[in-house]
């Protein structure tokens, strides 16, 4: 019996220098942007086609632009986007460029500690030097906002923030741009986008029970999404099956409107309204342009002809949303 | 004999078509997605116009804008009473606890697609106002109302739009409406849909849809 309590004891105090070990394990790449000089508006162009201002601003009840967002319900618990105005106490108004690049590019927070997920920088740490500093700077002419947004509230085991570093040494998949020559400057600026900075993946990549994307089949649909949204497959051969074409996902992009008529809804429709639609006409084109070229081609495939009703309700049965 | 069985099986496999390709809803929720589709046609229909794709018809789009108005509003709302959601529908409880956020959602679409159909006459781009009557005479700028013009390019957004700071409203999608500012008693801005490219207005519609869409439909 003393020995089961022994082995007990010995396992508990095994566990806990683990847990310790881990919390101390250091995730941190040094960075040195220093003072580097941002550009504002190319700055906020990049922040919305980010997503940093859809989930960071509770627009639907009023809230202050990026004074903390809508809480995300998701199979793991519920996630608050914090206040990131620059707000000393609530928001990153103590933070260096440097802890900025650090938190954008690596996911990990000035204090040393992983980000959730939840947070996209997986997608993040494809931005350039310059990108951060003219991110920072747009940040900085966004007026700060005294509020602290509530905790996140999550399920045991995720709650557990240092097992985050165990979920980075395991599904952390950073994005990877591979600028191709043979392709258009339309192609590989879609590329940029659809895998960096707008990153489609984050829904439209399916996840699997810790959260980790599912890279074997890029873009092939979710169905769980938070608050119980659904992504369809983005994958060319779906959406040339599904009679998308550049100049229809193009408008498509800027107005919510499918090309059989049916309009967005669910997590689609705010990623229109807070972000795709505040991009350039050339930028819809290119995401467009770089999710309709069949891999290893270089010529945008054509539209399946779609006869008109073939699909009733297409809506009602959520294809093509 | 024979023709009775064939026409029964004929008429057996339509009806059964319809009830599948509606989720094999039926009563109200069928009526509803019914209206649904007649919207969706409509949209789908004058898309293509509105980009330019295909020659801009005045009356099209004031037929489309009637069937909108005809599915909206209380037309919409009371196809919805508050019922258990049947399998087949892609209602969601929030329809009922925010009613009135619903029931303004509903009405807004209908104000939206009358506002389609005092726009029409624009075509694609919104009329110039005075003093641009006046700065275009010597040039293009004065066909600025004609039908088949090209819609005009999208004003750049401001740092503060892009940020969130700022609305965008200013500038409702193309050529926005000629007086949004608001009130100073706070009470919301008048539309002059008159003012407005018919895109203009379309686009008014198709953010209805979606924002309705987004809180009150199942999916996506």
């Amino acid at each position: 019996m003393n020995g089961i309590i022994r082995i007990g004891i010995l396992l508990g105090v095994a566990a806990l220098v683990g847990i310790f070990a881990i919390s101390r394990w250091p995730i941190k790449e040094p960075v040195a942007l220093g003072m580097m000089q941002g550009d504002a508006r190319r700055g906020a162009y990049l922040a919305r086609s980010s997503g940093c201002i859809a989930c960071h601003t509770d627009a639907e009840t009023g809230g202050a632009a990026l004074a903390g967002g809508a809480p995300l319900k998701t199979p793991f618990g519920t996630f608050v986007p914090p206040n990131i105005t620059s707000d000393p106490a609530g928001g990153i108004g103590s933070w260096t460029l440097d802890d900025f690049a650090v938190a954008v590019r690596q996911g990990v927070r000035p204090d040393g500690k992983a980000y959730y997920p939840a947070f996209p920088y997986e997608f993040y740490n494809t931005f350039t030097d310059q990108d951060i500093a003219d991110l920072w700077t747009a940040f900085r002419t966004v007026p700060a906002v005294a509020q602290t947004a509530d905790a996140h509230s999550l399920r045991f085991p995720f709650s557990q923030r240092w097992a985050l570093k165990l979920w980075r040494a395991r599904y952390m998949t950073q994005a990877e741009l591979a600028p191709v020559m043979a392709q258009s400057d339309a192609w590989n600026r879609g590329q940029e986008l659809v895998n960096g900075a707008s990153h489609c993946a984050a829904c439209h990549t399916d996840r699997g029970l810790f959260g980790g994307l599912k890279t074997s089949d890029p873009l092939a649909g979710n169905d769980t999404l938070p608050g119980g949204s659904k992504a369809p497959s983005i994958q060319t051969a779906s959406l040339v099956a599904q009679g998308w074409s550049v100049a229809n996902m193009s408008y498509a992009l800027r107005t919510g409107i499918m090309p059989d008529g049916d309009v967005f809804g669910g997590s689609m429709a705010e990623a229109v309204a807070a972000g795709t639609s505040y991009m350039t006409d050339a930028d819809r084109d290119a995401i467009a342009t770089y999710l309709l070229t069949p891999p290893g081609q270089t010529a945008v495939q054509a539209p399946a002809p779609v006869a008109p009703d073939s699909e009733p309700m297409a809506g009602m049965v959520m294809e093509g949303n | 004999m024979k023709r009775t069985i064939l026409i029964g099986a004929i008429l057996g496999s339509t009806l059964g078509a319809a009830a599948l390709a509606h989720n094999g809803a039926t009563g109200l929720v069928l009526e509803r997605m019914n209206g649904m589709s007649a919207m969706k046609k409509v949209m789908g229909q004058l898309a293509p116009m509105m980009q330019g794709e295909i020659p801009f018809d005045i009356m099209a789009v004031q037929q489309g804008a009637a069937t909108l108005m005809a599915h909206g509003g209380d037309n919409m709302t009371k196809l919805f009473p508050k019922e258990d959601i049947p399998a087949a529908s892609y209602a969601v409880p929030a329809i009922w606890s925010e009613w009135d956020r619903f029931q303004a959602m509903a009405a807004e679409l209908k104000a939206n697609a009358f506002g389609l159909a005092m726009a029409a006459p624009n075509g694609l781009t919104a009329p110039p106002t005075a003093m641009e009557g006046m700065a275009g005479m010597d040039g293009m700028q004065g066909m600025a109302g004609m039908t088949d013009a090209v819609p005009a390019a999208e004003p750049e957004l401001s740092i503060g739009q892009l940020m969130g700071v700022e609305p965008r409203d200013k500038s409702v999608g193309r050529n926005g409406p000629a007086n949004t500012a608001a009130t100073s008693d706070g009470t919301p801005p008048t539309i002059d849909f008159a003012t407005m490219s018919a895109p203009a207005a379309f686009e008014m519609v198709s953010r209805t849809c979606a924002s309705c869409h987004a809180q009150f439909r199942r999916g996506s």
